[in-house]
């Protein structure tokens, strides 16, 4: 593909011309690169005026994690440790649910008969591409009314549903990849339905798993939104609203403790895109588009 | 087992994809289901295997009524097109996943049934291997220790040797033959390939368009095929057909087509058939190539093909090209004039119109 | 013999219960079932209906009654409605016109150099999408800061521009680049995707025609991936409309009262946030419920428009 709209070669070796697409594009997503660039640069310098460091070479913001007392912008919050543990609970248990919810649906929608499997198909697609994030203000009473207002699992619940309509949708397509002539096999070899999709599909989907399990992991260490609104009173905090609460707290904020704060909640999201971001993109591209 | 499909219908939606099929098949008798894509073998398969429920019509394994049991009640093995090897499990846990989930069956017992059945189809040496690691024939011999382990009454086959090449799939007929016969177990297999059908199958189940059209040994139905579809189905090259008039004369009837007349013993037609308009089939392999002036019919050949074991030799009679087939030595030119010879048993009648055998 | 068999014809023949029948299904569906009604379904008959009550925390959220439309005057008649209106306006029109151009240039760029290259690009741009909105946001702020501290002066300095804190002078400039480099890589995403899948025979037919590489893209590209823009214009409106999250992380709808407050992260503020201590959650609602609809129609539309036909497969296997 990568020689579409390429002008054919010319004899006497390459022009010019050809290095401009590589300049535009570098130029547009210069912005990107120093962001992120300088967010791990300035986390080991004790302060950056615009490109320049200020003070040499440290790892002094990075105390917060062995010496977390020491750290005036921290004093009043949460531990950074317990906060990451609780984070990493929240993603994992979301990214478990959803899989787990997601395939036994995708499953059905995929290869079960029943009825309203039209309608529920429609739905899911419907909400797929629904702005869930204005459905805020009624979650908000629904979670009082249910007692789960302020606690993990809550927002552990509503961040499942709203990721559902993507991943419901992702592992039908799976499904639907799959050969009917091996999920004919096992019913004739005598398994019931429950035992063909354990058993037998589900080990051939793994890489949809794998992939669908990332994302919503991703999305689930990201969030900011549903803990901020529904988890308000702190026990139960997570990395970005501690976070955002430092970021808040005026204009006269350590940014050296900031960056390094923040370099550290990303890290985790980095790796996993370094090491799974062809599977990763996939999914984004097939996800949105269906 | 003996089984017994009466008035079986499929429809989905609208379209009929078998319609009222009434078939009965021995205990340990071998039946190919054949016909051309789409003409309802599969869907009647799957019907027998529990995947698809009927629309109307039942399903009598010996006197037990199954169509509305679920596959693992009914005591099938099957085989699929594609094999249909779980890819994640080894040689042993695929023909042993239908034991596995029967309850009550030890270890020890899967093992040796597992292994019993693996030296049935000689793929007792593959068993730790995984499915992408084999060759087209011995997945499929797998699949078929995986269809025959549970000691199954019936044994379904999905057009089992589409997948492998010519020479993989006559070393499998034989195979799949001597295994059913060794087994004595009851087999339903279906194909489109008539070859196939003939060879593999006690009896052959000849279907079209959602409807059975024939249902005879090998050797009924190519000898007195039941009408004019089966007659072309059934043998390789087609038949040849010619329309022509039937008409008396000195005590027997004699077919006239542009051409070509063929006097037909009058005993072999049923009575008040004497005169009317008819199709003739002869086979190609019943041409013999005389010279011209003799024979039934003069024309000139057309096109010569040479197949190793005989030529096919297209001869234009009239505006019509007639296929006969003649020995390796034989020397046709293009272009040269040559007579054709058919003995008249071997001429075949069709009513015009329904297509039914005649004679 | 005869007799047992048509016994047991009689017996089998009775179809399966509904229940029965349906059981596994019903086993496959439910907790997505339950989930979707409990936090959509649910969620959206409750949000049109709080919008006709005066619910809020002030009265405990109790002590609620029926006021009918009075949540949707107060809204039409508030004197800052005018000024939310068209900042949302701003908002999507500038955001989404910087989405779609951008990705579709990004798109059309990284497929058009070497494939590693196109991938790495392609990998950048998604970077802001897949890291934490608050630390996405706290790298613009930075880069945002008030001089000495921002690098967005530095940057703009040999120009001759005056070094300033952007977040507050240009807030405009500030949203649309901060929500621009998030969203471009939906659009590009898809718009490689779509790309990719034109039959290479058309560009090599088009350059043998002479076409240059300017006109391939606009005579072939653009015209063959009009169906995938047209859906992310309107999928990406719609997303825009009901997003806040990067606007509350940052300039919380300021400087000043309501600069940048756009509709839904008013009515977030309004049901949610609020600083008067007493949360309007019925005021809210009506608010949201707004984009509720609009979200509801959008949706219906893109589902007809562009995905109705994946519906239409069947099950191959007719058992539960």
């Amino acid at each position: 593909m990568a020689a579409i709209a390429r002008p054919l070669p010319r004899s006497g070796g390459v022009s010019w011309t050809s290095a401009i697409p590589y300049a535009v594009l570098l130029l547009f997503t210069l912005p990107i690169l120093i962001l992120y660039g300088w967010l791990i640069y300035g986390s080991f310098f004790p302060s950056m005026q615009g490109l320049r460091p200020v003070g040499g070479f440290t790892l002094e913001n990075w105390r917060f994690l062995w010496a977390p007392e020491t750290v005036e912008a921290l004093r009043f919050k949460p531990p950074i440790i317990p906060l990451t543990i609780n984070t990493f609970i929240f993603a994992l248990s979301t990214a478990l649910v959803v899989l787990l919810i997601s395939s036994m649906a995708g499953y059905a929608l995929s290869r079960i008969r029943f009825p309203g499997r039209r309608t529920f198909l429609g739905g899911v697609l419907l909400l797929h591409s629904f702005p869930s994030v204005t459905l805020l203000i009624a979650t908000f009473i629904i979670l009082r009314q249910l007692r789960l207002y302020d606690q993990l699992v809550g927002v552990i619940l509503v961040k499942t549903a709203f990721e559902l309509p993507f991943g419901v949708w992702i592992m039908k397509g799976f499904f639907d990849n799959v050969s009917w002539d091996l999920e004919m096999a096992a019913l004739v070899d005598g398994a019931s339905r429950l035992r063909t999709w354990w058993q037998v599909v589900m080990p051939l989907v793994k890489p949809g798993l794998l992939a669908l399990g990332l994302l919503a992991f991703v999305s689930g260490w990201n969030e900011f939104l549903l803990p901020f609104v529904f988890m308000p009173s702190g026990t139960q905090q997570t990395l970005s609203v501690v976070l955002r609460a430092i970021l808040n707290e005026g204009r006269f904020v350590d940014y050296g403790l900031l960056t390094a704060v923040g370099l550290y909640y990303v890290a985790p999201i980095l790796l996993v895109f370094f090491f799974a971001q062809d599977r990763l993109m996939k999914v984004y591209a097939g996800g949105v588009k269906g | 087992m003996r089984v017994r499909l009466e008035k079986l219908t499929k429809r989905f939606g609208t379209v009929s994809a078998v319609e009222a099929l009434d078939l009965e098949i021995a205990s340990g008798e071998f039946v190919a289901l054949l016909g051309p894509s789409g003409c309802g073998k599969t869907t009647t398969l799957l019907m027998v295997a529990g995947i698809y429920r009927p629309t109307e019509g039942a399903i009598l394994f010996d006197d037990r009524r199954v169509d509305q049991l679920m596959p693992k009640d009914r005591g099938i093995g099957m085989v699929f097109q594609s094999y249909a090897l779980y890819p994640h499990m080894t040689v042993a846990e695929n023909i042993g996943f239908p034991l596995s989930i029967q309850r009550g069956m030890g270890k020890e017992e899967v093992t040796r049934r597992v292994r019993e059945a693996a030296a049935l189809v000689r793929v007792d040496q593959l068993l730790e291997r995984r499915p992408g690691q084999l060759s087209g024939g011995q997945q499929q011999r797998v699949a078929l220790a995986r269809a025959l382990v549970k000691r199954p009454d019936i044994l379904l086959l999905d057009e089992p040797l589409s997948n492998l090449d010519a020479r993989l799939r006559h070393e499998m007929r034989g195979e799949i033959k001597r295994l059913q016969k060794e087994v004595g177990i009851t087999a339903i297999f279906v194909t489109h390939d008539q070859l196939e059908a003939l060879t593999m199958a006690d009896r052959v189940a000849l279907m079209q368009d959602a409807k059975l059209q024939a249902y005879a040994t090998p050797a009924e139905l190519y000898a007195r095929p039941a009408n004019r579809f089966v007659a072309e189905f059934i043998g390789s090259p087609p038949m040849n057909f010619l329309d022509a008039n039937l008409g008396a004369r000195n005590g027997s009837v004699v077919a006239s087509s542009e051409g070509i007349e063929i006097e037909i013993a009058a005993a072999r037609l049923p009575r008040g058939d004497g005169t009317r308009k008819a199709t003739l089939g002869i086979r190609p392999e019943h041409f013999e190539i005389v010279a011209a002036g003799q024979g039934h019919a003069t024309g000139e050949v057309y096109v010569v093909e040479p197949m190793g074991r005989e030529q096919m030799v297209d001869v234009k009679v009239g505006e019509r090209l007639l296929r006969a087939i003649a020995a390796p030595g034989f020397p046709a030119t293009v272009g040269q004039a040559v007579g054709l010879r058919v003995a008249s048993e071997r001429v075949h009648l069709f009513d015009a119109t329904s297509g039914v055998r005649l004679a | 013999m005869a007799r047992t068999g048509t016994l047991q014809l009689e017996r089998e023949e009775q179809a399966p219960s509904w229940w029965r029948t349906n059981a596994t299904a019903m086993l496959f569906m439910g907790p997505a079932a339950i989930l979707v009604i409990v936090f959509f379904f649910v969620p959206v008959l409750l949000t049109l209906g709080m919008s006709f009550t005066d619910i809020a925390t002030a009265t405990g959220l109790s002590g609620w009654q029926w006021i009918g439309t009075a949540n949707y005057e107060q809204i039409f008649r508030g004197s800052f409605t005018g000024l939310i209106v068209r900042n949302t306006v701003i908002y999507v029109l500038l955001v989404l016109t910087f989405n779609v151009l951008v990705g579709l240039g990004v798109a059309l760029l990284t497929v058009h150099v070497r494939d590693q290259v196109g991938g790495f690009f392609r990998a950048v741009w998604l970077l802001p999408r897949i890291s934490p909105s608050v630390v996405y946001a706290l790298m613009w702020t930075w880069a945002a800061a008030p001089p000495p501290f921002g690098i967005i002066n530095e940057f703009v300095a040999p120009f001759g521009v005056a070094p300033r804190f952007w977040m507050n002078t240009d807030p405009w400039m500030f949203i649309l680049f901060l929500n621009g480099f998030v969203g471009a890589s939906l659009g590009m995403l898809i718009f490689t995707s779509a790309i990719e899948s034109i039959p290479e025979d058309l560009f090599r037919a088009a350059r043998v025609d002479g076409a240059n590489a300017w006109q391939i893209v606009r005579r072939i590209t653009v015209p063959l991936i009009r169906w995938p823009i047209l859906f992310v214009l309107v999928y990406q409106s719609m997303s825009l409309l009901a997003s806040y999250e990067y606007i509350l992380l940052t300039t919380n709808g300021g400087p000043g009262l309501y600069i940048t407050e756009v509709w839904s992260l008013w009515a977030f503020h309004t049901a949610l946030q609020s600083y008067a201590g007493n949360l309007e959650i019925g005021l809210g609602a009506a608010m949201a419920a707004i984009l509720v609809l609009v979200g509801v129609a959008v949706s219906a539309f893109l589902l007809r428009a562009f995905r109705f036909n994946d519906l239409v497969s069947e099950p191959r296997v007719e058992i539960t």
